[in-house]
């Protein structure tokens, strides 16, 4: 069974209520990971396997095995993809999961959503606030022109 | 510079608890404009309510302003370990002062205090070297300016001799990606955040001395001690004073009420009549010009100093 691991410190990642924010300062790529990918994110960095992490998310998830294990084996892959996270050794041992402090609640298992920025160069040239649309940065607003001043 | 109306708003939305700060955003989008707002406060504002937010209809501006930010400080922080390793591999010690230590230690998230500069305090024997290595990674990075990186090397902050020793005793370690620097310990830390005031930009440093100030582990009892020998009790006393003049903190904050009932030492108002320059000196040198020169004027000022 595979578990993972961040690449490296050049892979800086924040969670910031339930959306994971990733960060490749090599390559100059953001990532954006929210739906259930926040929790998976943090299971797969923790250093568990996609079949413990698929057990563990079936006792508090109202979905399938079979649909959990298909989500978290498809964003590890796109992880690996992205070289965001490399496969551990054989033997490492993965952060316990955290012990709930009373009774389980069952919540939907929402879809995961996985976006890309290749281009934070550009992206850092924007202006926060006027070139963006109402999503907020990174995405950038219909007409918005960089400059080198982000203004 | 006074606070204007609209930042005021935006300190109590990004520092007040829950319900005056929701009442504090509210009331500033009815008035102002977020144009009307620094936007490091937006992002702190975001930080500090992101969980009652949601359905807000500029909840994504404000996601945005702390998400840059954010991606920002990691390529700083990156940036800045390149050239902590390179010092860590010839072992010349580092103190951060200055923006990297405020927004690592005290704020919650790393989105939600700007890195700006960074400024590097080693020791005075160590500096030349410490220049030297700094300028050739600087000369072999293709983009050292990259997100708007710049450094600062500095020998001396506390005038008086002897006194940086102290500064050296009381720091804490921290590592930075895989580098390691030192950081002045809460009490020292409060004491810079207070003195460094950027006078264009009081609501920042409101939040910082704030956020400092409030640290869980600040050692209260030490402070009075710390100003006396460090000589500045009634430079701080002032701060503290401006401070509350723009700023009434919720709740009361016990590190600077105990600041503003500090008694001077009149033996520190006949040093600072010496001085004349108080008692943080700002002989900072700039790595982006003139570098060398900037050196050896660091060195006289240090060395008419301790004379």
């Amino acid at each position: 069974m595979d578990s993972y691991s961040v690449a490296g410190s050049h892979v800086a990642h924040q969670n910031i209520d339930g959306e994971v924010i990733v960060v490749d300062l090599l390559k100059g790529i953001y990532f954006s990971i929210t739906g259930s990918g926040s929790i998976i994110w943090q299971h797969l960095v923790n250093g568990h396997s996609v079949d413990q992490i698929a057990d563990h998310m079936l006792l508090s998830h109202d979905a399938s095995r079979q649909d959990i294990e298909a989500a978290v084996d498809k964003l590890a892959k796109q992880l690996l993809d992205d070289s965001l996270l490399v496969k551990n050794e054989e033997g490492a041992v993965p952060v316990p999961f955290p012990v709930p402090s009373g009774d389980i609640v069952r919540k939907a298992f929402e879809p995961v959503n996985f976006e890309k920025y290749t281009d934070m160069d550009a992206a850092l040239m924007l202006d926060p606030i006027h070139d963006t649309d109402e999503s907020g940065w990174p995405c950038q607003a219909v007409g918005a022109v960089e400059s080198p001043a982000g203004n | 510079m006074p606070i204007d109306p609209p930042n005021l708003l935006a300190l109590k939305a990004a520092l007040f608890p829950k319900e005056e700060a929701l009442e504090a955003w509210s009331r500033l989008k009815e008035v102002f404009t977020i144009d009307d707002v620094h936007p490091e406060l937006l992002a702190l504002i975001f930080s500090n309510l992101v969980s009652w937010l949601e359905g807000d209809n500029l909840f994504g501006k404000l996601k945005g302003c702390h998400h840059y930010q954010w991606s920002k400080n990691q390529f700083l922080r990156y940036q800045l370990a390149q050239r902590l390793r390179l010092l860590n591999q010839e072992d010349i010690d580092v103190l951060l002062i200055g923006d990297a230590p405020v927004a690592s230690r005290y704020f919650e998230s790393s989105g939600a205090r700007n890195l700006g500069h960074f400024e590097l305090f080693v020791p005075r024997e160590k500096i030349r070297e410490a220049a030297a290595l700094l300028e050739r990674s600087s000369r072999a990075d293709r983009n050292p300016d990259k997100h708007g990186f710049s450094i600062s090397l500095r020998s001396n902050i506390l005038l008086g001799p002897g006194r940086d020793q102290c500064l050296w005793r009381h720091r804490s370690r921290i590592e930075i990606l895989d580098a390691t620097a030192c950081i002045l310990d809460p009490v020292d830390q409060l004491f810079y955040a207070l003195l460094a005031i950027n006078r264009n930009a009081v609501a920042l440093w409101i939040i910082d001395v704030l956020m400092v100030a409030s640290f869980p582990e600040l050692e209260l009892n030490t402070l009075d001690q710390r100003a006396h020998r460090y000589a500045v009790t009634a430079r701080l006393k002032d701060k503290v004073n401006f401070f509350y003049s723009q700023f009434q903190p919720h709740p009361t904050v016990p590190a600077l009420e105990r600041i503003s009932g500090l008694k001077v030492d009149a033996s520190e108002l006949l040093e600072q009549c010496v001085f004349g320059l108080g008692a943080f000196s700002s002989a900072t040198l700039r790595f982006a010009t003139t570098r060398l020169r900037q050196l050896k004027k660091d060195k006289a000022v240090s060395q008419a100093i301790s004379d």
